[in-house]
Formats: C-alpha cells, structure tokens, sequence
C-alpha cells in the first residue's frame, strides 16, 4: 500500500470507494486459487474508472468482493473495501443488503441472467423501488419535485393537486399504500427509461425481455442499476457481447449519462478501445494484482509496466495495419501456483534476477501513476 | 489480377421457420440471401459483419457443411454446389476450418495425437500407424507446440493452444483453402496475435488461401489483403483492406468503422453512432436493406435493390449511389 | 470466475489419473455417496463369492431345523419359537430348515446377475436405437419415437405379469418381461444426449475433415453421451432388482424359485410373508437385503451424477 500525504489526495479528488490490499482466494479441489493479491486503488466521485486486464486477472472478482456477491467457496483473506469510510466487508448480510439496494449498483455482460424474463421491463425496474420501504420517502419527494415542476410550466391539473395534497399530507416514514407505491415506482422506472434513451419508452414499458434487443436489454439493466441512484455503479464487460454499432450507442449512452448521475463508474472490460473511449483512469490488473494506475491520456501515450506496455503493442488497431503484430509470450498464469515475486516475471522481457523473489510494491512514480515493477 | 480458387456466386441459404401443429414452413430466415464474392489463390479475404449478417452461415456453406438454398459455389473451377455425402469428401481434402470456440471444437475425450491423425485415417493419408504419428508430431511442431503434448487431452491446454491444436488438425489433410471462422475471438489480446502470426506464418509457408470471418475490424485490418463487408445476407461493400479502412464507399462500412472505438485516448473522438438496430433476417424490408438506417436514402432506395457496381478499380459496392461523406453530396451511379 | 486454464507447465497432475483423483474426490465429498459404494461393491462381491461363502450342502431340506431362531441378540418376544440347536445361525432358519444367511447370499448372484443382464440389454437396445434416432432425425427419428410412446403407455409390471403368464414363467421369460418395459427410457436418454452432443461445434469439424456418419456417431457423440446413461444403469440396477423380486414375490417365477427351492430375495420375501408373526425375521431379513442392494445402486448412481455433472468438470 502506499503512504499518501494530505495534498496528494487533496490533488486527487474525494475517494468514493477505496480498495486496500484486498486479498480473496478461492477454495477448488485443485488447490487454493489466489485470485486477489493485495488489490489496491481508489474510485474518485464523479469518474469513470476503467479495470481492465485479461481473463483471470481478478477484475470480476473484485467487483464481485465489492457487491459481496461472491461465491461460496471464495474466501476474503485480507483487505478494506471503504465505501466513504464504511468497510462493506465488515457488514452482515443484511447491511450488504441495504448497501447493495442503494449504494453499489451492478450491469452485467450478459442482461438475459439478470433480467426475469416473465415480467414486463418496466415492472421490473418499478419492482426495485417497491421491494424495499428505503426508497418511500425518496419516491413522494421526486414525484413531488416532478409536480412542482408541472406547477411552474403552468396550472395544475385537479387530479394533479390532489395528488400533491395527499402526498404532502404524508409525515415523514409513514407508509404509503402498495397501490400509491406502484405508481409512483413506475412513474420514476419510466423516467429512467427515457434517461438511458429507451426509444418510445410508454410501450417498452409493458414489453418482455424477449422483444427486447441486446442493445434494448444492455439499457434497461443499466436503468434498472440507476433507478435507486447509487453511489457506485459497476459495469462488467457491459458491451463485450454488442455488436460494434450497438456497442457505440452504449458507449454514447454512458458518456450523455456522466454529469446527469451522481454513480461514480467502475468499468470492467478487456477492451482497451472502450477503455479510451470514455474512462478518465485506468487500474490495469494482472494475475491478481494491480499492475499500474494512471490517467487515460498518461496511460496510453506512456505505459510504465512491461505488461501494461506489452498489452498496449498487442492490441489490433482499426487505424494502423502492421504486418508482424507483436504479442506478450505465453499464456495467463495458473493462479493456484502463481509465479514467484512478481508474477509477470515468466512473460516480461525486461525481468532481471530480483523479479521471482520480491513482490513489487505499488508505488507512485509520477503524480497520480503507480506502477507496481522492481524497474522503478 | 490473381485466379479465384473460391467464387461465390448469388449464395443464398435460407432456414425454413417451421410452425404450427403440422410443422409447417411459415417463413424463411434468409441468413445469406444473394452473397456474390471471390477469394484469390493465396490471398486472405475477411469477410466482416455484425451477428446475424450471415458471415458464419456464408463459411458454413462454401464448405458445404450446409446444402445452399440457391446460387453457384465454384471451388478451382468446378462447380461444388449440389455435391454432398461422399461425393463431396475429396473436397473435404482440400478445404478446412477453424471454429470460433476451441474449448468446444475439440472431441474432449480425444487425445491431441487421435485428433491430428483422424483425418489422415479418414481420407487414407498415411500408410502406417508410425507414419501417422510422425505427421503428428511434424504438424504439433508447426504450429508452435512440442511433440510431448500429443499424449494430452484438451482439457489441459490454454485456450491459444487449443486452437493451436485446431489449427494443426485443419492443416492435416494439407489442405488448399481454409476458413477461418473467429478464430481468435475468444482469446485474450495478449495472446490473439500469437495466434494471427501463426496463421500468417502458415500462409506464407504453404500458400494457404483463407477466407477470414470476424467480426472485430481492428484483426481484419492486420490479416487480410481483401475483405467483404455483410449486411443481412448480402456482401454489400468489397475492396482492397487499406481502400475500405481509408476511403469506405458503402454507407453501412463508413457507420461501421466509425463505430470502432480506437485504443488510444489521443484519438478519442465522437463515435458516429448508427441508431437503431439490424433488422430481422426473416421480414426483410424491399429495396436496399440498409436504407432505413441509413442517412442518405432516398426514395429510390426502396423501390431498387441496388446491384453490385465497381466505384472505383476493385471497390464494388451495393449502393446506388457514389457519396461523397465529406461533402455529403452522391451521384447516382450507373 | 473468469480464470483460464492452466497453462501447460504448472498443470498440477495430468491425464486419466488428475481426472480420476477428481472424480474420487468428488464421490468421496457426498457421504451417502460413499455408503451407497460400500453397500453396491460389497453386495456384488458376495455375489461373486457366494458360492464359496456358502457350501453346496446349505440348501438341502432339514425339516429338523424348520423355522427356527438361536440368535441372543435379538430377542423377537414371541413364545411360540422354536430354538436352533447350535451352532448359531445368525439370521434362523426358514421354513425348510436352512440356514436364512445363507440362502440370502445365494439369492444375491441370481437377483443381480438378473438385473444386470435387464440393465445391459436395455442400455445397448437403447444406445444402437437412440443415438440412430438422434442422429438421423427425420422419419426413423419419429418412428422409433412412436414405438417407445407405446411401450411407456403400458404400465410396465403389468405388461411383464402378460408376458409370464402367456410366455410361461421361467427366468429368460421373466428377464425379457421386465427388460420390454425398461428398455424404452434408454432409448430416450441417449437419444436426447445425442440431439444436444451433435450440434457441438467438434462434429461439425468432424464432417469438415469428411469423417463418415457411423464414424461421427459411434466414436464420437455416443462416447461423449454416455455419461448419462452409466448414472442411469446404476440407478436401474437398484430398481430392476425391486421390480424383479417384486415380481417374484407376487408369484410370476418358475417354480423352484417360487417355491422358495432355489433362493431368490423375493421368494424369500413372500416364503416368510405366511409367518409374519410367529417368525418374523423371514420377511424382515430377506426384504432388508433387497433394500440394502437397490439402495446402494441408487446411492452410486446419484454419486455418479455428481461426479459425471459438467458444471463440476472443467
């Protein structure tokens, strides 16, 4: 872990979410599968932050430890996940619960498994309003807000003031009807529906998951993520399985989303074009560790770890052909007998006789990049 | 200009929908519905899409792995389209493939050295039991892995050398032709290139022709000399790969090339986005498929169906018009 | 999780043996597994050995020793038994003097030996006209379908009691009437593995390399269907040997067996159902073992389902 001094995170900006030194391994008959080791960074208010890595570097699995929605056979052996301060590793189950309903949000790669497929969208995305009573005061005050709005456009309408009557009429933790609740949760569900650009939201509304596209369905999850307004959203591999044009409407969708919503984005993916396309930081992991963090631009224009350096040459570029493509040699490590120290070391040209003994530290080379290499 | 060992000519396959009590075909997914291209002796054609564009079932029939519903396959010359069974396993000698998945395209209980000798077996390539094994052990080394690895089962490789093992095993009945169906897409970059050097290195070595079908833009640009850009069954743009990376004519290749994000924040720009969404291969709409997507239709555009015309030397395309996308300005071609 | 699999060097053990360790591994995690193991394996070693186990002389009538009991662990409270001289004769003797031990271990080779060749014919018939079905498709597909439709519409103990009584009742007779109604799940096991195997991408590459149909079919996708149908076969045994006896319980067997001269577990069920209370043990024993046996088939084969479960595979 690095030391940071007061003016460093001054500089940085709030952290929202702080990973230190997570560390989880998993139990498989084959042995220990030491998927985390020592995770470390740092997820500002506001950014979108990119993990990305190759398979079985651990980044679902940190978003995973995040959510506290690992598996059963996984095991948290060390580490801090500080959601402004909290440490959610330390809640039971039923404050992870809490935290998962309204602060740490999730979209995944695939929307067909998280989405049920006999219900309509819109119910669904009503659905996680109604589920829980936390949201009741936060639904009368945006309906609320809405019809105040109304009101300044012009007159209300007599239905409308009465409803505004009954609302305000509410104290404070008082329960409302289930009818009431409805309403108003599908009221919000259907407004979200419109922010993430649904086209001709009203009858998507009442549409099953089946008449949905992949783009369509990519949306409502994301809806369905931003409906509780959560502090955290992460996004895993959310575009890997959209087409390329489908895949740029999301990517568009997410960068009109920034500014709009208070989330700030965790976005998993091992496409470093979407990478750079809309992220404002970069954690690359590999093998279980973070290998280096930086800025977008400072990243790409100069990488610092070998990895990270032979990651970005092995990239195809749609914008340049080369007749010899260069690759990384080998292939990812087995996690259950990781390399020694530093466990890039069978692939990286550049190791020299420290790197299988000693596990390079992340350190700050340059304000704001950390790269975690005997070589600086 | 180099001889075609491959000519597809108007290919169609179309899937019956079979519906009702009495199964009866309700309709057809015309997943390739008038495909015309031509792979060069020694060349590498992409062939590039988005899912359902047809570009897996177009691979699937030029191997005639599936009867086409309509059109001409020509293989060296000779018409290939209607042989089947037995008839077609000479041809089987001479084209192979390699599939996306290579967790899934090897029989799990087969060892490496069973896998690459099959073949040999089926179409009587080796004299002996010895000999067999000694083609195995030449074609493991090809392709980057050592002859110890023959003894082991899939299951123990990585997913690159997996399909390193699907490699060697298509290049057992040294074959002429093959297609490469996504054959890196589900690997790790780091370890995609290795693959795509190997492929290229092959080429080199043995005068392999390959039909490449991916829908990744950024690998069709590094491997292939030419490629065809699909859209709902049809090849609707082909030309040289710098012509059509540089100076795309077909409205739907510009939208798709602009759609690519670049790894390299330096180049970040506004991804062009195409609204909407393919449509369904089953109602196709009239005239130009492409046209109520597309920014430029007019009202020609759905009452033709544009033909394949050649817009510049070696650029064909299926549009009616020649845009200019600076100026925004067509002229309709003739 | 998203981890890769192992790259060649540090692949911890390799081959049939890993894969066998796993497996173990796997069955030994269930406890009931392990049970149903022990009771499978031990009841097919007496099976094997119950002619050494048991002399030639044990079933020789002693009319002498008729239904009686000298066990001191067990004390059944009934006044009317009548005790063995010694030696003791751990389970009594039944209604001809024998020892019921013993008879009960030579009545395992024949239940099983029976139920085994059911099993077996079942799982061949099965695999030659399942994975063709499968295969083929089309008209045979539909046809063969339509023949095991009627054969499942039958309620099978009741075809098999037609079957003995037009046939006659002999041991091939009661085999064949048991195995005609067992067979046609077999065929749909396979035939179901069959449909979803082929469609794997590995027979498509088969075809484009020009393999033939049969090679495809009986090397390839029957090999990797198979699976399915050993957990099947091992569940069967245990069922086959209940309906067997059952079978013979209610009377449908030659008549040595069902008089109880040649000793079967379900004749020595229904021999002792006629001294239910004044010596029970002749029903209770003999039942047990049949218990004993199909629970431990069907203990297997629920072990087996685990080990052979994709999801648990890598």
């Amino acid at each position: 872990m690095t030391v940071r001094s007061e003016a460093q995170k001054e500089r940085e900006g709030a952290a929202v979410l702080e990973v230190r030194d997570l560390r989880v391994s998993f139990h498989t008959y084959l042995g220990e599968v030491k998927a985390l080791d020592g995770v470390d960074f740092d997820l500002r208010r506001g950014e979108v932050l990119g993990l990305v890595g190759e398979s079985g570097c651990g980044k679902t699995v940190t978003a995973l430890a995040i959510g506290g929605l690992l598996s059963d056979n996984a095991r948290v052996e060390g580490g801090q996940v500080l959601l402004e301060g909290k440490d959610l590793l330390k809640e039971t189950k039923e404050e992870l619960r809490q935290t998962r309903l309204r602060e740490v949000s999730f979209v995944f790669q695939d929307p067909m498994t998280f989405i049920n497929p006999v219900l309509s969208v819109g119910s669904q995305i009503a659905e996680v309003l109604e589920s829980d009573r936390v949201f009741q005061d936060e639904l009368v005050e945006y309906r609320l807000d809405e019809l105040a709005r109304e009101e300044s456009k012009g007159d209300l309408t007599r239905a409308q003031a009465e409803e505004r009557q009954a609302l305000e009429g509410l104290g404070r933790g008082k329960k409302l009807s289930k009818k009431v609740l409805k309403r108003l949760a599908e009221s919000r569900a259907l407004d979200y529906m419109r922010t993430v650009k649904l086209p001709d939201p009203e009858r998507v509304f009442k549409m099953y998951p089946f008449e949905l596209s992949g783009g369509m369905r990519q949306r409502v999850m994301i809806a369905m993520a931003l409906v509780r307004r959560p502090k955290v959203l992460l996004a895993d591999e959310i575009t890997t399985a959209l087409d390329v044009t489908v895949q740029a409407q999301v990517l568009k969708l997410l960068a009109e989303l920034r500014g709009k919503i208070d989330a700030s984005v965790i976005l998993i993916t091992h496409d470093l074009g979407v990478v750079s396309e809309i992220c404002d930081r970069v954690v690359v992991m590999y093998a279980g560790n973070v290998v280096e963090v930086a800025d977008i631009d400072e990243l790409f224009a100069n990488p610092l770890h070998p990895y990270t350096q032979g990651l970005l040459a092995s990239i195809p570029r749609p914008d340049v052909h080369a007749e010899e493509m260069k690759s990384i040699s080998g292939s990812v490590p087995n996690l259950i007998f990781p390399p020694s120290g530093c466990r890039f070391h069978p692939r990286c040209p550049k190791r020299f006789d420290r790197c299988p003994g000693v596990k390079p530290p992340l350190v700050e080379v340059k304000p704001g990049h950390k790269v975690a290499c005997l070589l600086y | 200009m180099a001889e075609n060992l491959l000519e597809v000519q108007d290919l169609r396959k179309w899937f019956p929908i079979k519906g009702g009590l009495l199964g009866r075909t309700s309709g057809f997914v015309k997943a390739v519905d008038g495909a015309t291209l031509g792979v060069e002796k020694g060349e590498t054609l992409g062939v590039v899409g988005e899912s359902g564009c047809g570009k897996t079932t177009l691979g699937r029939t030029v191997l005639k792995l599936t009867q086409p519903t309509g059109g001409r396959i020509l293989f060296d010359g000779r018409d290939i389209t209607s042989l089947r069974g037995r008839k077609a396993k000479p041809l089987r000698r001479r084209m192979q493939i390699v599939f996306q998945d290579p967790y899934a395209s090897l029989d799990p209980r087969q060892t490496v050295r069973s896998a690459l000798t099959e073949p040999m077996k089926i179409h009587g390539l080796a004299r002996s039991r010895k000999e067999a094994d000694a083609k195995a052990s030449e074609l493991i080394s090809k392709v980057g892995l050592n002859p110890d690895h023959l003894a082991r089962y899939p299951h123990e490789f990585s997913g690159g050398q997996r399909q390193r093992i699907a490699v060697a095993r298509a290049l057992a009945v040294s074959p002429d032709f093959i297609v490469l169906d996504e054959p890196t897409s589900s690997l790790d970059v780091s370890v995609q290139s290795q693959i795509l050097n190997l492929l290229k290195a092959l080429q080199r070595e043995l005068g392999l022709t390959y039909l490449f079908i991916s829908h990744n833009l950024a690998v069709v640009r590094q491997v292939c000399q030419r490629i065809a850009v699909m859209y709902l069954g049809r090849v609707v743009e082909m030309a040289e790969t710098e012509a059509l990376f540089e100076s795309p004519k077909h409205p739907y290749t510009r939208a798709l090339l602009s759609s690519v994000p670049i790894p390299d924040p330096s180049r970040r720009k506004a991804l062009a986005v195409l609204e909407g969404d393919v449509p369904s291969p089953v109602n196709i709409p009239p005239g130009c498929r492409f046209r109520q997507r597309c920014e430029f239709a007019t009202e020609r555009c759905s009452e033709v169906s544009p033909p394949m015309k050649e817009v510049r030397r070696g650029q064909t395309i299926e549009c009616l018009y020649d845009i200019d996308f600076a100026t925004k300005r067509k002229v309709e071609l003739s | 999780m998203d981890a890769e699999p192992n790259s060649e060097e540090q692949m911890p053990k390799s081959g049939a043996m890993a894969d066998l360790r796993y497996s173990l591994h796997l069955m030994s995690r269930n406890k009931l597994v392990l049970v149903g193991s022990v009771l499978a394996t031990g009841s097919i070693l007496v099976a094997l050995l119950a002619h050494v186990l048991v002399p030639a002389s044990a079933t020789v009538d002693d009319r002498a020793l008729r239904i009686c009991w000298n066990n001191p662990l067990i004390n059944w409270n009934i006044p009317s038994v009548n005790v063995c001289p010694p030696p003791v004769r751990p389970l009594g003797t039944d209604a001809y003097g024998r020892n019921l031990l013993q008879m009960i271990i030579l009545a395992v080779p024949l239940d099983l030996s029976i139920a085994l060749e059911i099993v077996a014919s079942a799982v061949v018939i099965g695999i030659v006209l399942g994975s063709v079905a499968g295969y083929a498709g089309g008209i045979l597909d539909e046809a063969i379908l339509r023949i095991t439709d009627i054969f499942f519409a039958v309620p099978g103990i009741l075809l098999a009691i037609v079957l003995m009584t037009v046939l006659g009742r002999t041991i091939p007779n009661l085999t064949l009437a048991v195995l005609i109604s067992w067979w046609p799940l077999y065929v749909r096991l396979i035939r179901s593995q069959v449909l979803s195997e082929k469609e794997r991408p590995y027979v498509e590459a088969l075809r484009a390399m020009g393999a033939g149909r049969m090679r495809i079919l009986f090397r390839h996708i029957v090999p990797n269907s198979i699976y399915p149908l050993i957990v099947q076969a091992t569940l069967d045994i245990g069922s086959v040997i209940l309906t067997v006896s059952t079978l013979v319980f209610l009377g449908f067997a030659p008549s040595t067996i069902a008089t109880g001269q040649t000793p079967e577990l379900g004749s020595l069920t229904s021999q002792g159902a006629q001294y239910l209370f004044s010596a029970p043990w002749l029903i209770i024993f003999p039942g047990l073992a049949i218990l004993i046996i199909s629970l431990g088939f069907n203990l297997l084969g629920d072990g087996l389902r685990d080990v052979f479960d994709p999801r648990l595979r890598r």
